[in-house]
């Protein structure tokens, strides 16, 4: 299974910042670029996105995977929309140029080739975002921090240890599905689709039991050394904002409202070229 | 409730002519709290999510496109049969927006909010299941199967489009509205499609189709 993203420590200015900081960027960035569909707007958080990541010193080696995976499923996921919805650019921007005819009631029309480049170009406002917010925040300040802005610490603690405990619960899986198949288990495309669902049914219990173990391990080691016993606790991971965040923030809000005020002035969330 | 429970510190309300009573913090009721939420259920959560994630990208397809078997489904199911609706509920929500922001990029609200309610629908009943003390019998068996289709009923063809159509098609944006709500109502035809055909594992993934 391919491992996901993880917290890696490093020493850059994102970094160092809070992890609510990189929470409310994280929160206002992509709900700006779910919003928009203005070229001009994603084109500039394009760049952006490109220039923060860069900066945060991301190794390929870290988010490669992952990046081919949501490369593919971008694919598949623009071709799909072409398929069932040809004509969905000519809907949105109400003129149709058609570039090239292929079967049936499929043309390529330039309207629709534009509309697919934003919905691909908002891939790559968000991916980097998502990306940065997770290889940079490191689980255990970033409860800290969501406790900080009020959510109770238990809640917060939950996060960091499913954040913690993800690659370890991936390796898990491996380990069990290589025991299975070594024995003899089928789970390639190869085996019909009731033995699959019997056969990841021969993966998934060992997994649920041996995660049960996990719970009461980490549980009773949360229990002696006194998790709860206050409705206040202090963080050993915790960080002050300093005026790195601020100045983020600001920048932050600042992108956001300007994107949506550019966005939706004219009446629509997208930007025509074709009028 | 009975008079002598009430306390001076409790919020009271007059709604539509009925008296509530809000309680605002007792003691009594705050142990309560903390016993049903002890440090199990926060580990619960947190280990919980982790499994729901890394099971993110196990799925058997079903030949129809975009549709697969999501085994990650039969875990929140089985932690909210053992650890009760909070845990449920709360990892349905946490699972999916990680889930879907680890490895789709992007996170779908309108579906994130509906697998809580599985969770918690599930969860209502963990007392009755007693899955710990070792009593998960017919009986049991009967109210977890009830709970699981009317909670992925609920939350898959009820709570799923209508946060579909509130949250990504405001109407002033009309302009992309027929498509996606053509697509929505698409998706919970799929969905009860395949709940009626019996499987509480069954969801699609409509959500592929806009970032």
């Amino acid at each position: 299974m391919a491992r996901i993203l993880t917290y890696e420590e490093k020493d850059t200015w994102i970094h160092r910042l809070s992890g609510v900081t990189k929470l409310v960027f994280f929160l206002l960035w992509t709900l700006t670029s779910m919003l928009t569909y203005d070229t001009r707007v994603l084109l500039v958080m394009v760049v952006f996105s490109f220039v923060i990541y860069s900066m945060s010193r991301t190794k390929w080696r870290q988010v490669g995977s992952v990046l081919k995976f949501i490369a593919v499923f971008l694919v598949i996921n623009l071709i799909a929309i072409f398929f069932f919805a040809p004509y969905e650019g000519v809907n949105i921007y109400g003129s149709r140029t058609e570039l090239l005819h292929l079967f049936g009631n499929y043309t390529i029309t330039k309207e629709q080739l534009f509309y697919e480049f934003n919905v691909m170009i908002k891939y790559f406002t968000i991916v980097p975002a998502v990306f940065m917010f997770v290889v940079t925040t490191n689980p255990s300040e970033f409860a800290a921090s969501l406790n900080r802005i009020g959510v109770s610490y238990n809640i917060g603690y939950a996060i960091a240890i499913a954040l913690r405990y993800i690659p370890d619960v991936q390796d898990d899986f491996t380990q069990i599905k290589h025991a299975q198949e070594a024995r003899g288990i089928e789970m390639s495309s190869k085996a019909s689709f009731m033995s699959r669902v019997r056969n990841m049914a021969s993966i998934i219990f060992p997994l649920i039991f041996t995660s049960m173990d996990r719970i009461d391990v980490v549980s009773n080691a949360m229990e002696l050394r006194g998790f709860g016993k206050h409705k206040k606790r202090t963080w050993y991971a915790g960080r002050k904002f300093t005026a790195a965040d601020y100045i983020t923030l600001a920048v932050t809000v600042l992108i956001t409202v300007t994107a949506l005020v550019i966005t939706f002035y004219d009446g629509s969330r997208f930007y025509n070229p074709f009028l | 409730m009975k008079i002598r429970d009430f306390q001076s510190r409790d919020l009271w309300l007059r709604v539509a002519g009925h008296r509530l009573v809000v309680r605002k913090s007792s003691a009594e009721m705050e142990r309560k709290m903390e016993k049903r939420f002890g440090i199990k259920e926060v580990v619960a959560i947190g280990i919980g999510t982790a499994l729901f994630v890394a099971l993110t990208q196990v799925q058997i397809p079903l030949g129809l496109p975009n549709t697969y078997l999501q085994p990650r489904m039969a875990v929140l199911a089985f932690l909210a049969a053992v650890f009760g609706p909070v845990v449920g509920g709360v990892v349905g929500v946490i699972g999916h927006a990680l889930g879907d922001a680890f490895f789709y990029g992007s996170v779908w609200w309108s579906w994130v909010f509906p697998e809580a309610v599985v969770g918690i629908a599930i969860g209502l009943f963990a007392a009755k299941y007693a899955i710990k003390e070792g009593a998960f019998d017919k009986k049991a068996m009967i109210v977890f199967n009830i709970a699981q289709v009317v909670g992925n009923a609920v939350a898959w063809i009820v709570v799923a489009p209508l946060l579909d159509v509130l949250i990504y098609k405001e109407p002033a944006l009309k302009v992309i509205a027929t498509g996606r709500r053509r697509m929505s109502w698409q998706c919970a035809a799929d969905r009860s499609a395949g709940y009626a055909s019996g499987s509480r594992l069954f969801q699609n993934r409509c959500e592929v189709f806009e970032p």
